[in-house]
This record gives structure tokens, sequence and C-alpha cells, in this order.
């Protein structure tokens, strides 16, 4: 997919783990796994919304296009 | 939420009624094989091949007829059960024709036997909850795969014992044919071989909604 997630970038500058994320959040640690390693096919606002909130961050943060991507 | 206990409960039912059918089925194909091993003990196999052949009749009553073999070497007892239009055949055949009767008839019971088998596995899946599997989509494929296949076999069986009985037997005063099923398509097509087809249709059109099902729940799974 051309949507990349650069969610680890972001974990690591805030310096926070999967676990405190999920927690922080209040999604399965299942689900961010999938959407940290680029499985997730979607993912919905309310989530999006939590994660910038945590992470202190913008979505574009989190996500960049890049053209030529399997 | 009741009506997803409703739906539950019609599975629960199908369920239990294939895996009863599934049972009595199979009783059905051992009694069977065992008649037949016994007939075919006793030297010949009773076929009863009903409404395949065209008997030119003017005999309203079920009427039994002896009818003698063409080839005088061979001993072929023929007894045809014929009313009209319809026609059965019991047949005492050579043990070597027995055997590729009774394999052929334990295999076509076999196939379907295994549908059942299948149905019984998918109706357990839904009865888990686990609606859209992969193997639900293989198993229906298999299943239209056998809906379609089975008359084909069949009918050829039918073809053959039909060649065989024209070339060996001679019956006086009637001329026999293959029985034309539906009057546009030739005889050799009966109408369990189109009904299969539309079947077959039917299944895969059902299996194309299950690909669909487990694509969208794939999707839901991989949403966060």
């Amino acid at each position: 997919m051309a949507i990349v997630i650069n969610l680890d970038v972001m974990m690591a500058k805030r310096k926070m783990s999967l676990n405190e994320l999920s927690e922080k959040v209040g999604i399965t640690l299942s689900n961010l796994s999938i959407l940290k390693t680029g499985k997730a096919k979607a993912i919905r606002f309310s989530t999006l919304e939590e994660i910038c909130r945590v992470l202190q961050c913008q979505p574009g943060d989190l996500m960049e296009y890049r053209p030529g991507e399997p | 939420m009741n009506q997803q206990n409703n739906k539950l409960e019609l599975t629960d039912i199908l369920y239990w009624l294939f895996k009863f059918g599934f049972w009595l089925h199979l009783i059905y194909i051992i009694i069977q094989t065992a008649s037949m091993f016994r007939i075919a003990k006793d030297g010949g196999v009773e076929a009863r091949i009903s409404g395949n052949f065209y008997l030119w009749s003017e005999i309203s009553d079920w009427h039994q007829t002896e009818v003698k073999s063409k080839n005088e070497k061979q001993e072929i007892p023929f007894l045809l059960t014929h009313k009209k239009t319809y026609a059965s055949y019991h047949v005492k055949l050579s043990q070597g024709r027995n055997l590729v009767m009774i394999v052929n008839l334990i295999v076509y019971h076999a196939i379907w036997l295994c549908i059942t088998l299948i149905f019984l596995r998918i109706f357990r899946s839904l009865k888990n909850g686990s609606y859209f599997q992969r193997q639900n989509i293989t198993r229906l494929q298999l299943i239209a795969a056998v809906i379609f296949v089975a008359p084909i076999l069949k009918q050829i069986y039918n073809l053959q014992f039909f060649a065989f009985s024209q070339e060996n037997i001679t019956i006086t005063d009637y001329n026999l044919w293959m029985r034309k099923d539906i009057f546009f398509l030739p005889a050799w097509i009966n109408s369990e071989m189109v009904f299969g087809f539309f079947g077959m249709l039917l299944v895969l059109a059902i299996t194309e909604v299950f690909r669909k099902g487990i694509e969208l729940k794939t999707e839901n799974d991989l949403t966060v």
C-alpha cells in the first residue's frame, strides 16, 4: 500500500512503548500491532484522534504517501 | 438479539437434520451394498433403470416380458417391466459386469455421502458461529462440482447400459429408445443433468457471496 504508517517513529520520539500506547489509546495490543506493521486496511477517525491526542502529533506525522510502494 | 437467537436455532436444527441424514445415508449404503453383493453371489445383479428408456407399447398396465439375448453364446435372462412408455430392467449379467456395477454404485453413493459430510461440516461451522471461513468456500465449490458431475456420471452409466442392451438383446414387437426428457435437447441430456447445471450455478453464486463475506470480514478485522 502506498500509505506508510510511521507510528514506530512517533513512538520512539515520544519514548512510548506499544503496551503504554495501547493502554492510553484504549485499543488492543494486537490491533495496534496490526497498525504498526502496516497490515491494517483502514483506520477509524476515532482511533486516529486518540493516537494523535496521546502522541501529541498530527495525522500527517503518523502516515505518509509514498507512490510506488507495494 | 432475539433475531440472532432464532437464526442460531435454525442452524442447530439444520445441523442435526444433516447429522441424522448422514447416518441414515450411511446405513442405506451399507444395506444396499450388502444386498447387491448377496444378489451378485447368486449369479446376477438387479439393475433397475427406470424412465431412461422409451418403449413403444400400447399396454397400460404394468407388464413383464422376458427378453432373449441376441448373442446365443451369452446367456442374459432379461426381464423387462413396462407400462406404456416406462420400462425398468431386471437383468442378470456376468460376474465381471456385476463387480463393475457394484463398484459404480458404491462410488456414486460415496460421492453423495461425502457431500452430506461436507454439508454437515458447513452447518457445524455455522453452529459454532464461524460463518466466514476459507474452508467453506472450498466445500461449496466441491458441492457445486459434484452437483454438476454426478448426473453426468450417472447418465454415462445409463448410456453404457443402454448401448449394451441394444447390442445384446432383442425385444419382440417393441422398439427401445432413449427416453427424451426435454423435447428441445438431445436424448443423452436428461433433466437431472440440466438441474445439475443450474444447481451448480446456484451453489457457485452462493460461493461468491461467501467469498465477498470473507473479504469484508478480513477488511473489518484489519480495521483498527
